[in-house]
């Protein structure tokens, strides 16, 4: 056994790069039309990817914190936008609302992990923190996504329900009960799912990475038993702090459900 | 003696004023009838003064206590919404009947012994408590809300359009149930656009934005 992994060049990738000309030779073959649109995205992946290695190789070079943390706050406003960028539905200083919620998984989900469990040190060790809060901002905002969509969806077609609840006096929190109990639920369907078929229909990208790069499978498995249970953290907060957060704008001061809101 | 009071209430639908500056005054012990047709705003209206829609200097005042904006869910207790369409919860007839008990601000608990005297008040004898309420009929459903207003004992009931689907048998037991609930530290507000279908003490009409009282 040995602790090394193979160095690829750029000659590998060359060679790689076959399987995205054969997939362009079929597409112009059977007029499919996607050859565009594939070398176009294979390009992303190239410049995007390096440009990220280039910024990784730059920062881990670095001996401060800073880089560190505005490489996390440019993520966290990214995975903000992105939690809201494929919804139906939205109400005002939605982004506010879950660049916040981004902000709080990644501090509280990744400082546990990173400050208590592992033990990085020093605190800010790039090559710890930056992979592990990426993991988190991108799964937490998965959740995020998934459950504001649900719980907009239930309060714009289930108002009668839920105003039901209110005419017998109920509280915010009674009436959106219901609405947030779905809507977390469903947020937290992707990672259950994960968490349910690990290791048997699929094979956890960070394992697969960590094996590739020669880390024992044990070890392995116990960083990727790690990583499984900070993202239903990163999922569970995420989806209850969105939903709360939403459930407060639209269920107001007044205690009135306040759709006109939602657009 | 007034039981409640609410008002100056105006609304409007795209600009167009429906009325403007109405109040609602119910006398303890009393039933109204409020009339008018489609349109005119009397679903709003009810719904203004429990605060579901927007009703911006509103006052209300209950059985001499007077209500912040903030204590909706205290007023709401003891002035109870019944709307229209018979909305329900999902599930069984005794969750439906029930939820409202499990409320932090209920005032009493869940009475089965009672709940099954209001459904047989109401000809609904033949449901079961573990029924799916999303399999009664629509006339079901709406004697099925009226027996969760009537099971609460709220202090003020305003029932909007109460009697749709009922037929004329089952029209009768609703009116009589409504009648006994009326004591005297009660009031009852009727909605329907459709014609008065009993005695009561006073009958209102809204229309062309002005509420007026029939004489």
């Amino acid at each position: 056994m040995t602790n090394e992994y193979i160095v690829l060049k750029a000659s590998d990738l060359l060679l790689a790069s076959f399987f995205i000309l054969l997939a362009g030779a079929f597409s112009l073959a059977f007029h499919l039309r996607i050859e565009r649109r594939l070398f176009v995205a294979a390009a992303r992946t190239v410049i995007q990817l390096l440009l990220l290695g280039l910024v990784l190789e730059w920062i881990f070079s670095q001996d401060t914190p800073v880089p560190v943390l505005l490489i996390l706050a440019f993520m966290i406003f990214v995975a903000g936008r992105e939690a809201v960028a494929r919804l139906k539905n939205r109400y005002p200083l939605i982004l506010l609302d879950t660049t916040l919620v981004m902000a709080a998984s990644a501090v509280i989900v990744g400082s546990m992990v990173t400050q208590v469990i592992i033990g990085v040190k020093p605190w800010y060790h790039p090559q710890y923190v930056i992979p592990l809060v990426g993991m988190i901002l991108g799964n937490s905002l998965n959740g995020v996504s998934l459950a504001l969509d649900s719980f907009l969806d239930y309060l714009r077609h289930r108002r009668e329900e839920i105003e039901l609840y209110l005419v017998f006096g109920a509280t915010r929190w009674e009436a959106l009960r219901p609405p947030m109990r779905s809507a977390i639920r469903r947020g937290l369907i992707p990672i259950i799912n994960a968490m349910s078929v690990a290791g048997i229909v699929s094979l956890p990208g960070i394992m697969t990475g960590q094996i590739l790069a020669g880390v024992p499978p044990l070890q392995a498995v116990a960083y990727q038993i790690l990583i499984m249970f900070m993202l239903a953290g990163a999922y569970t907060l995420g989806t209850m702090l969105a939903t709360f957060l939403a459930g407060r704008k639209l269920l107001d001061k007044e205690t009135r459900l306040a759709l006109e809101k939602i657009r | 003696m007034k039981i409640l009071s609410v008002g100056p209430l105006t609304a409007r639908l795209n600009r167009k004023v429906l009325y403007e500056g109405v109040f609602i005054e119910l006398a303890a012990g009393e039933c109204v009838f409020l009339s008018g047709p489609s349109g005119t705003g009397k679903t709003t209206l009810l719904r203004q003064i429990v605060g579901l829609h927007p009703a911006p200097g509103a006052q209300r005042v209950l059985a001499g206590r007077s209500y912040a904006t903030t204590e909706m869910p205290l007023f709401r207790r003891d002035c109870l919404l019944l709307p229209s369409g018979a909305p329900y919860v999902p599930g069984s007839v005794e969750e439906n009947l029930r939820f409202p008990f499990e409320l932090k601000l209920a005032r009493g608990s869940f009475n089965a012994e009672k709940a099954r005297r209001w459904l047989s008040e109401l000809g609904l004898d033949h449901l079961s408590f573990e029924q799916q309420v999303s399999d009664l009929s629509l006339g079901e459903r709406h004697r099925l809300s009226l027996v969760r207003a009537l099971l609460w004992e709220p202090m003020v009931l305003l029932a909007d359009e109460p009697f749709t689907g009922l037929d004329e048998e089952n029209l009768k037991l609703a009116w009589q149930a409504l009648k006994k609930f009326l004591g005297p530290q009660r009031a009852l507000l009727i909605v329907s656009h459709g014609d008065l279908l009993g005695p009561v003490d006073r009958e209102l009409h809204l229309e062309n934005g002005r509420l007026e009282e029939k004489r």
